[in-house]
């Protein structure tokens, strides 16, 4: 059988009725890797060893013990190369850190190589995880597999990438403002952003701390319940990582939208949307009525502030996270006689356009004189934006939305930042809450994807499955494939 | 009385004696290990690495708050302070700013006789940076220069005090009080030369009768006690002469050098360093309770100087003895434990700030992890108070069991060590040594009290000098004065 | 708000990068937009409003006094740009350094 663009639940199967073996798996994934990727640019390392080492131990576990092994085991996967594994190049897409090799791999990593996971490669994506079309990464661009001139979304680009072309079944990306959830939407899989605390961030490296969180992207919802069931939960290495038990969503996947009340808020359909996604989602929103939910119109007034209040946190968080990359004790020095000139030389051909732009305006919003009037100020506003989606949640159980106002653009047609910000205005206010939220593709434009955003409260993530579950089996949009998914094995 | 008056203010950094360091499990005993081998990938600030607080280190630092009097916040968080630095991994230390664990303390302590109270401004948690070693050994000539992170976040005590002291001296009170009760508390152990008790002193000059403060200069290196007062005592010279020859000071920071007795410009403070300080997003903030406060409080043990009030009251010691005993909690806990095993209060106080502290000093071996313990000295004490032997020989056989240890009950049985006391026999020795050194007796008899000397060795030497000494000299002055 | 050159000099040597002229004046004009763009924060009425530092209500998270093992200096080490025996190595520490 083709293992390409199958589902986790799928190849599961067919790993324990011995139509495949997990070796037999890989060789088809890397395969099909190099095939693609020569076009995508996807992958940032390809960690051959190490897959076949966990496929070869996966085998083992399937053959020896197989009640015990997770679903997870002897499936390939990919990691954004954000996510440090011990001794695998982890560069964060920057040439700060090429060569860099951790000693140490996160939490969340560890918790898939536990299941019997087998990772095939670091993905690409933008440098430091600061992007919204992953076209900031310092070793090039990736291709959408829906037409590979336009951007896959960013900043996780390659991980959503490799899912949509067929390639694995799930990676796992990271989402600070909406960096899983708008690639996801522009290349048609399901991605998720839990949430914040739900997943721990230990091992992932930092851009925005009250910000990130780690998610997976799959193919369907019920794969991305599989994964994030075996990532999610307490973490005493992350002191942020909440411990009350986590909701299994795989339990209460199936249960519909029947009953449920179901919010739209009119600011997330604004003047910016594109009329093919406003009508793409408007379309999903009849069928969510269909299987029998109510649509609310809400408010969120403060989306439109929400911007600016992300563009103060998260650089002045990012400007203190990167201080680390002095050329000090890793990364790549640029040798100077004195200790100023080396700092500065260092971080000045290691650092990309965007991030130093982030860590200027973050380094300026914490300065003395400016902090009370930018970074105290947005904290406050912050407040504000959490109120909010509390006030609508008492009205209603989720919120449905476009993820992004606008389809996959062409690579280098949003030159300038204000502009390329506004990809993430529909995304970012759920991490300034910390509320959980996916997006599942919900039609085409043009042959291009369009995502449906589901929202749900802090700790309902069980509820975003659910609601998402029910969309994704009441129409066909999770069975299309990229031109890349379709090609023969 | 000089025109100025002197302002000093000291900040204290004090190393916490826990278990593992402050946001990471290394060990905060790094002094042993190789350079950079007391490391993770947390202390040493690796990409994607997040801190989790020690607790014990949060308990010891409102135990110190407690033991300064001062007020416990319910709400306390840590906060980012940036700056870039080659000892500073992450580019900020874990530190707190606007929110700290505790405020407004106070220390009394006498001076010279007089009471002095110092406020303590705060006493807040941060984390230990790595250390440098510079090519040469100077900084500001140095080419290149060594970086270790073994002692990257080992957890820290700053208490900041407020600038109350106004001689040199009464900041080296301060200064010993406060280790003092470190010490006592078990949060520190009090070693300045290895860094564990650092201090860093503010000080200014005014003109007396004045209210606002005048130029701050902060003054660094002080490695002693004596240092901090010779330094400060040097700064308050050189800041007057430069006043009083009508000129201006610099805010500035200046370190010691011992070598040459005086201080020297590092680097103007004019330009203050901005922080950036933030509120430390990977760590939830802390809510201490009032019933936690009152765990912690009920750990607390007695505090010297309370200590030394009971020692006066409850054993009949003088301020000064008691002081003595009081000095360290080890040394208090161990007379205690002597009078507890039945040694007399004025006995065990003479013997152990006597002889034994001189033994403990010679050997570098306090008496509880000596040989002989505290247990031997009790029995050997409880010997010389029954009469059994007499002070001569306790003394000696003090000396010889300290190191090795042994049982003086047993030793004064097989060597036959028993005093003699018995008048009648003494008195037969004290006759015939008279009757051997008559030109002694008859100086003694003329006023020349140190010719007893001479008899008294004789009696002694006669018994192997086991005799009752004091029996020994009353009998001889009785037989002198008699006859 | 308005950015100077100055400020872009400051705000860099803050941060420690060593941008170019052209770099700075770049950045001067993209950060002033940027900044135009987020003084919409001021008009927002945050008399009533306390920080959210963190979300959710985590309080006290505390770890046991207890020890790990140290990665060990060689592992420490492994990705050190310059190293001499198990240091690191960094070069002159003018005075300036340590101010800003």
């Amino acid at each position: 059988m083709s293992s390409t663009a199958s589902t986790i639940t799928e190849l599961a199967a067919a790993l324990r009725n011995g139509s495949t073996t997990p070796r037999a798996l890989l060789d088809e994934t890397l395969a099909h890797l190099e095939r693609t990727d020569k076009h995508l640019n996807a992958y940032l390392s390809v960690t051959r060893d190490l897959a076949f080492q966990q496929a070869d131990a996966a085998a083992k576990l399937l053959a020896d013990h197989p009640e015990r092994a997770s679903p997870l085991c002897g499936i390939p996967m990919a990691l954004k190369d954000v996510l440090c594994v011990d001794g695998v190049e982890t560069t964060a897409a920057s040439r700060i850190l090429k060569g860099f090799k951790p000693p140490y791999t996160g939490t969340a990593v560890q918790r898939l190589f536990d299941a019997g996971a087998v990772c095939v490669g670091k993905t690409n994506c933008d440098e430091f995880a600061m992007g919204s079309s992953t076209e900031n990464s310092a070793f090039g661009s990736v291709g959408n597999p829906w037409d590979v001139g336009r951007v896959p979304g960013g900043s996780s680009g390659g991980s959503a990438a490799t899912v949509a072309a067929g390639t694995v079944p799930y990676s796992l990306g990271s989402d600070t403002g909406g960096s899983i959830r708008q690639p996801a939407a522009l290349t048609g899989i399901v991605g998720f952003k839990p949430t914040y605390g739900r997943v721990s961030r230990y091992g992932l490296i930092a851009f925005a701390s009250s910000l990130d969180q780690i998610g997976p992207f799959t193919r369907s919802v019920e794969d991305c319940a599989t994964v994030y069931a075996a990532i999610a939960g307490h973490d005493p290495r992350d002191s942020t990582c909440d411990p009350r038990a986590v909701d299994d969503p795989l339990s209460t996947l199936r249960r519909g939208v029947d009953g449920m009340r179901l919010g739209v808020p009119r600011e997330y359909l604004g003047e910016g949307t594109e009329p093919g996604v406003r009508a793409a989602v408007e379309a999903a929103l009849k069928v969510l009525e269909a299987q029998g939910a109510t649509l609310h119109e809400v408010s969120l007034p403060s989306t439109d502030v929400a911007l600016s209040v992300y563009y103060v946190i998260a650089p002045a968080e990012c400007s203190s996270n990167l201080a680390r990359y002095d050329g000090v004790r890793f990364g790549n020095r640029v040798e100077r006689p004195s200790l100023t000139d080396m700092y500065q030389q260092t971080r000045d051909a290691g650092f990309g356009s965007e991030v130093k732009r982030r860590v200027m305006l973050g380094t300026y919003a914490l300065s003395s004189g400016y902090y009370d009037a930018y970074y105290r100020q947005a904290q406050k506003v912050r407040t504000l934006v959490g109120q909010e989606f509390d006030t609508v949640f008492q009205e209603v159980d989720a919120i449905v939305s476009p993820t992004s106002p606008s389809v996959a653009f062409p690579m280098g047609s949003r030159s300038d930042p204000l502009s390329m910000y506004m990809c993430d205005v529909v995304t970012l206010p759920a991490n300034l809450a910390g509320i959980p939220g996916m997006s599942v593709p919900c039609g085409f434009v043009d042959g291009l994807p369009v995502g449906l955003q589901v929202l749900a409260p802090r700790f309902a993530d069980a509820r975003v499955f659910q609601v998402a579950h029910a969309y994704e089996q009441a129409t066909a949009w999770h069975l299309s494939q990229s031109p890349f998914a379709t090609e023969a094995a | 009385m000089s025109d100025y008056e002197v302002v000093i203010g000291l900040e204290v950094h004090a190393q916490l004696l826990t278990r593992s360091k402050m946001f990471c499990g290394c060990p905060a005993d790094y002094l042993d290990a190789e350079p950079n081998a007391n490391t993770c990938p947390v202390c040493l600030g690796l990409p994607g690495v997040l801190p989790t607080i020690n607790e014990q280190a949060i308990d010891f630092t409102v135990r110190t708050a407690l033991a300064l009097q001062c007020d416990i916040p319910g709400f306390t968080k840590f906060d980012r302070k940036n700056y870039f630095y080659p000892d500073l991994p992450k580019g900020y230390q874990i530190s707190q700013y606007d929110l700290p664990l505790s405020v407004n303390g106070h220390l009394e302590f006498p001076v010279n006789g007089e009471s002095v109270r110092c406020g303590v401004t705060r006493v807040h948690l941060e984390e230990d940076t790595g250390t440098m070693h510079h090519a040469g050994d100077v900084l500001q000539s140095a080419t290149s220069s060594l970086v270790d992170l073994n002692r990257c976040g080992v957890p820290l005590m700053e208490i900041v005090g407020e600038p109350d002291l106004r001689t040199p001296e009464a900041a080296r009170e301060y200064l010993v009080r406060l280790r003092q009760i470190l010490t006592y508390i078990g949060v520190n152990d009090g070693n300045l030369e290895q860094g564990s008790f650092r201090c860093d002193a503010n000080i200014s000059l005014r003109p007396r009768g004045d209210t606002e403060l005048g130029v701050k200069v902060e003054v660094k290196n002080m490695n002693s006690f004596r240092a901090v007062q010779r330094a400060l005592e040097s700064e308050i010279e050189r800041q007057t002469a430069v006043l009083e020859a009508g000129g201006t000071l610099v805010q500035e920071t200046r370190g010691w050098v011992e070598a040459h007795g005086r201080t020297i410009s590092q680097r103007s403070k004019e330009q203050a360093h901005d922080y950036r300080y933030f509120p430390e997003p990977d760590l939830p903030p802390l809510r201490l309770d009032s019933a936690f406060v009152e765990r912690v409080r009920a750990t607390l043990p007695e505090l010297p100087e309370a200590r030394a009030a009971r020692f006066q009251s409850q054993y009949g010691l003088t301020a000064y003895d008691a002081a003595v005993l009081t000095d360290t909690r080890e040394s208090a806990d161990t007379y205690e434990a002597l009078v507890t095993a039945g040694v007399p209060a004025k006995l065990a106080a003479n013997w152990q700030s006597g002889d034994v502290a001189a033994l403990a000093n010679e050997h570098r071996l306090p008496l509880p992890q000596s040989g002989l313990g505290i247990a031997g000295l009790a029995s050997l004490l409880r010997l010389v108070d029954g009469g059994a032997i007499n002070g001569p020989t306790a003394k000696e056989l003090l000396v010889e069991l300290y190191v090795s240890g042994g049982d003086p009950e047993a030793l004064v049985r097989e060597r036959g060590l028993a005093q003699v006391s018995d008048a009648s026999a003494l008195t037969a020795l004290v006759d015939a040594a008279i009757a051997a050194n008559p030109a002694a007796a008859a100086d003694f008899r003329a006023g020349k009290q140190q010719a007893l000397g001479q008899l008294m060795r004789a009696v002694k030497d006669a018994t192997g000098g086991k005799a009752d000494m004091p029996l020994v000299n009353r009998l001889l002055r009785d037989r002198l004065s008699g006859q | 708000m308005t950015l100077s050159r100055d400020d872009v000099d400051h705000v860099a040597m803050l941060a420690r990068l060593g941008l170019s002229d052209e770099e700075k004046s770049r950045l001067l004009g993209e950060l002033e937009k940027i900044l135009g763009h987020i003084a919409r924060l001021q008009q927002v009425d945050t008399s009533m409003l306390a920080e959210t530092a963190q979300v959710g209500d985590l309080v006290n998270v505390m770890r046991a006094d207890v020890t790990e093992p140290p990665l060990g200096a060689a592992a420490a080490l492994r990705n050190a740009p310059a190293a001499d025996g198990n240091y690191f190595v960094v070069g002159a520490i003018q005075g300036n350094e340590l101010d800003s």
